[in-house]
């Protein structure tokens, strides 16, 4: 059993499905299988009305002040609860279009933000969509209608990786152009300066907005597993280039990424911005359920 | 070219820089990064990995170069066992140094060099000029030092070097373990400059050759014998005999004082006071007589002090007894000088001395044949003889066939007829060949002597051209015809006629001279070259030699003898000046017996013994030291490094033995030490990795 759900969010098998929705219902559905309904409820901040319980509510919405004067349950009911803007955040720059296993790191950052609008709508909030590399590609803003799961999918279907990363200056510009608070979902592989990084999502976080981060990474950038002597170019850009022996600097290369990647989760943390690192061998369902675990 | 291999993990290094791929990458910032911050000490590393590994090369040759470890000069082994190599010098220049004795200095070195090793060692003495009587082989040192070393004498040769170090080198080819070569001695030039390492053949320049040197580094001033010959044509009894000895000084000094002596049959004939003028050869002469025929043997020795070198020459005289030679002239004259025999008589006996000369000729007239015996002569002349007693032929012919020599000469007195009835169809063909018509050469004809068989040993000494050129000149105006059907022409005349006819008959020979053996007929007696053809015709027909004198062979080189056929595979006896005997056996080879004697090795007369008395072999030989064995100049080390070329050497005086010292095999150090390199070349390159 516990290899079939494995199999299910394994991105060598999503790899095989070619159409995105599909991919994203997939991913959603088989996480919702394995979940408590109540788990996947969250909460909202302004009061709205009271409605009589019905089974299923959960107890502890249940207004006891309300039951004291007037010995009839009732639930309360919040304004916001059904309409929250979700910003979901695509890195498309050419350094996303790198893999070693069956998903380059766009694809699979497809694949997750596809299911994340799914799950959103599905939810009845509203979800938009921005693909940038060092400016912004292309928006389309947050709605919560079932039918803009389409357009949705079929904007991330047109895109391709292309130019090169700026997601400190692309965030910014990005959080400029929120008007309400939200919650912002960044996909990328943050192959920029951290501090730069961590600047643009400090700025979201100003503005009152939550802040999801998945850090998109092949294995290999994790661990540099090559041998032999190896002239590595850089997929952005041709000029930075760089001759070395894999084996002779993989212990410190290691501690390289390391460093960046607890800079940016410790930059994260100090803000509240949930980080998630997440290679594009991991499955799926992870990614997600950092996501749901956030909406809890 | 091991050493060489030490560049090979260089050339990986640079091949593998050269072998990358390319890559596509994301992080290349992160690459960068790492790249600079591990480069100095990845570099570091890098290079530490490719020392460790070149050193891991350089032990692996070092450990196959079979290294040693050396203190002092090396004398005992240590790591593992030795096998060592004596080349003790044993040639004469060993042994001829008035300021010392360099070859009892030898054997002591040789002998500390054995002493120092262990039982478990092996060891060899090889002499340069090996004896007969030691036969070289691994042994013990112990061993070694009683059989190889204990009996080696010195010898009258030159040091054969060449010899002797490939014997040992195919002695050390064999062995395992450590290996030793020493060479002791005196680096004498006559014996060194003939060293030659291509003829050694296969040899090791990896095994060191250590030479001891032995005797006063300094040249001494020293002299010898150079050659000996006799002055005198005939070497017989009774004769005033002289010698001539050559003494060479090799020195540039003058040596003073020098007593020059003749020894005969162990008596002192003759001495003389010279100095010897410095760098140059003078000649000293001895006079003497012989009491009695046959073999002799003799010495001229030098004598004297401040000089060295070989002190004596051997010699050897073959004398003959005196010849009665009987001349029966055919055609006397009042005239003395117009008698048939008159030139030939005197060319015979030029001085008319008759004690001082081996040839004693004596002329009868024809008349008296009737009542000669020829028995009482060695050769018999009969010169233009009419008349032939048949008695007469009768005795001729039993004297010829016992071993007697005739020569017949003709004349206008000479009947071809009778000749022919009595001495080609008689019992006996004593003519080889009948006598044809008496030619008589027209005046305006000029024939003379043509063709001489120089080859012919009676005809040997026409080799000179001088003399053969006298001969030539000469015309011959009357002749017989002869047809040699039985015999051999040694002689022919201008126009084709044979002059001088050979027949041999029994164990004699008869020569037939078809003109006069006066003027008559030609102008031969008038020329330089009848008095030593006549002589050499009747001391051939007398048997050869006029009595020698043999200075003999070199040390070292073979003696050889051949005899009639009829005598191969007998023995013949030689007894050596130290009166150790060998046998040579004779074998049959090209119609003769022929046996070579190689164990010449000491200077001094050998004496031959015949199995019996008429194999036909001189009963004593002498045997000489090279001359240049006296000349004790020491060879430099220059010259000596461009004899010994690749072979790696050390020349050290006997002295530095008494360092003693030890030669340790490097080759377990090598390994444990090739073993930490490579686990730390292991370790290293892991580092690398991590």
């Amino acid at each position: 059993m516990a290899t079939t759900e494995q199999s299910y969010f394994d991105p060598a098998v999503l790899a095989r499905l070619s159409n995105l929705h599909l991919k994203a219902r997939w991913v959603v559905e088989g996480v919702m299988a394995g979940l408590h309904r109540s788990r996947a409820k969250g909460f909202s901040v302004e009061f709205e009305q009271h409605r009589e319980y019905a089974p299923g509510d959960e107890i502890r919405r249940i207004d006891w002040k309300a039951l004291g004067k007037l010995d009839r349950y009732f639930i309360k009911e919040y304004e916001d609860e059904s309409n929250l803007k979700t910003h979901l955040l695509l890195d498309v720059s050419g350094s996303m279009d790198y893999a070693s296993g069956a998903l380059t790191k766009f694809q699979y950052g497809c694949i997750l933000v596809a299911s994340l609008a799914y799950l959103i709508l599905r939810q009845q909030d509203a979800a938009g969509l921005t693909t940038f590399s060092d400016r912004i590609d292309a928006q389309l803003p947050p709605k919560a209608t079932r039918g803009y799961m389409v357009e949705l999918l079929q904007r991330l279907e047109a895109e391709t990786t292309r130019g090169d990363t700026d997601v400190g200056k692309v965030l910014l510009e990005v959080a400029g152009g929120i008007r309400r608070r939200g919650l912002v979902v960044l996909v990328s592989d943050l192959l920029d300066d951290a501090e730069s990084v961590l600047q643009g999502l400090r700025l979201f976080r100003f503005k009152g907005n939550d802040v999801l981060v998945f850090h998109v990474m092949d294995e290999t950038e994790l661990t540099l597993p090559f041998s032999g002597n190896t002239r590595f170019e850089d997929i952005e850009d041709p000029g930075l280039r760089v001759t070395a022996d894999p084996k002779a600097i993989q212990a410190e290369y290691r501690r390289v990424v390391t460093n960046h990647i607890d800079t940016l989760r410790s930059g994260c943390h100090q803000y509240a911005i949930d980080y998630q690192l997440v290679s594009t061998a991991t499955p799926l369902d992870q990614a997600l359920v950092s996501y749901l675990s956030w909406r809890k | 070219m091991a050493l060489a291999a030490g560049v090979i993990p260089l050339v990986i290094h640079l091949l593998n820089r050269r072998q990358q791929k390319r890559l596509r990458f994301p992080a290349v910032r992160f690459v960068l990064i790492s790249q600079r911050r591990v480069a100095r000490t990845y570099n570091l590393r890098n290079w530490l990995l490719l020392a460790v590994r070149t050193l891991a090369v350089l032990l692996l040759a070092l450990l196959l170069a079979h290294p040693l470890w050396e203190t002092g000069v090396g004398l005992a082994a240590r790591g593992a066992p030795l096998t060592a190599v004596l080349i003790v010098d044993n040639s004469l220049s060993m042994q001829v140094r008035q300021d010392g004795n360099p070859f009892d200095e030898a054997k002591e070195a040789a002998g500390r060099i054995l002493e120092a090793l262990d039982d478990g060692d092996r060891a060899a003495v090889i002499a340069t000029n090996p004896l007969a009587s030691v036969a070289p082989g691994l042994k013990s040192p112990e061993e070694a030092a009683l059989k190889d070393l204990g009996p080696l004498a010195v010898t009258a040769g030159t040091a054969d070097l060449t010899g002797a170090l490939r014997t040992a080198y195919r002695l050390l080819r064999g062995a395992g373990g450590q290996k030793a070569l020493w060479v002791v001695t005196d680096l004498g030039v006559s014996g060194w400059d003939r060293l030659s390492l291509p003829a050694v053949g296969e040899y090791d320049p990896t095994v060191p050759v250590k030479i001891v040197t032995v005797g006063p580094a300094e040249t001494p001033p020293s002299a010898t014998v150079k050659t000996l010959e006799s002055r005198t044509a005939d070497v017989a009894p009774g004769l005033d005999l002289e010698l001539a000895a050559t003494v060479v000084n090799f020195t540039a000094g003058e040596i003073p004082g020098v007593t020059a002596r003749l020894t005969i049959d162990e008596k002192v004939r003759d001495e003389k006071q010279v100095t010897l003028p410095p760098g140059a050869e003078s000649t000293i002469g001895f006079r003497f007589k012989l009491e009695r025929p046959g073999s002799h043997s003799g010495y001229v020795s030098l004598h004297g002090d401040g000089f060295s070198g070989n002190r004596r020459h051997y010699f050897t005289l073959h004398t003959r007894d005196r010849l009665n030679l009987l001349l029966v002239d055919g055609d006397p004259q009042r005239a003395l000088v117009a008698s048939e025999t008159f030139f030939l008589s005197r060319a015979l006996n030029p001085s008319g001395d008759l004690a001082n000369s081996v040839l004693l000729p004596e002329v009868i007239l024809a008349g008296a044949l009737g009542q000669v015996n020829p028995e009482g002569y060695q050769v018999v002349t009969l010169a233009n003889v009419p008349d032939l007693p048949e008695a007469f032929v009768a005795r001729l012919a039993a004297f010829v066939e016992g071993g007697g020599g005739l020569l017949l000469s003709l004349g206008d007195r000479v009947n071809a007829a009778e000749y022919n009835r009595l001495l080609w169809r008689g019992p006996v063909p004593l003519l080889p060949g009948p006598l044809g018509e008496r030619r008589r050469v027209p005046l305006d004809q000029n024939v003379g002597v043509d063709e001489v068989d120089t080859g012919h040993p009676a005809l040997a000494a026409f080799g000179d051209k001088r003399l053969l050129d006298s001969l030539r000149a000469a015309k011959v105006s009357t002749y017989f015809e002869a047809t040699p059907t039985g015999g051999r022409v040694l002689m022919h005349l201008g126009n084709g006629q044979p002059l001088l006819v050979e027949k041999e008959v029994g164990k004699g020979r008869v020569l037939l001279f078809t003109t006069s053996a006066d003027s008559a007929w030609n102008n031969l007696p008038l020329k330089a070259g009848y008095v030593p053809l006549m002589q050499s015709l009747v001391t051939y027909m007398a048997g050869g030699s006029r009595g020698t004198v043999d200075t003999g062979i070199t040390a070292g080189t073979a003696k050889r003898w051949s005899t009639a056929a009829s005598h191969a595979g007998t023995q013949l006896r030689v007894v050596d000046p130290r009166r150790s005997e060998k046998a040579v056996t004779l074998t049959a080879v090209g119609g003769e017996a022929s046996g070579a004697f190689n164990g010449n090795h000491f200077a001094g007369i050998y004496r031959v013994v015949p199995p019996s008395a008429d194999v036909d072999v001189a009963g004593l030989y002498a045997v000489n030291p090279p001359v240049l064995e006296s000349r004790l100049k020491r060879m430099g080390a220059e010259e000596l490094e461009r004899k010994l070329g690749p072979v790696s050497h050390e020349v050290m005086a006997a002295g530095a033995l008494s360092a003693g010292g030890s030669r340790t095999d490097l080759a377990l150090a090598l390994v444990v030490l090739l073993m930490a390199t490579l686990l730390f070349e292991g370790w290293l390159g892991q580092r690398n990795y991590e």
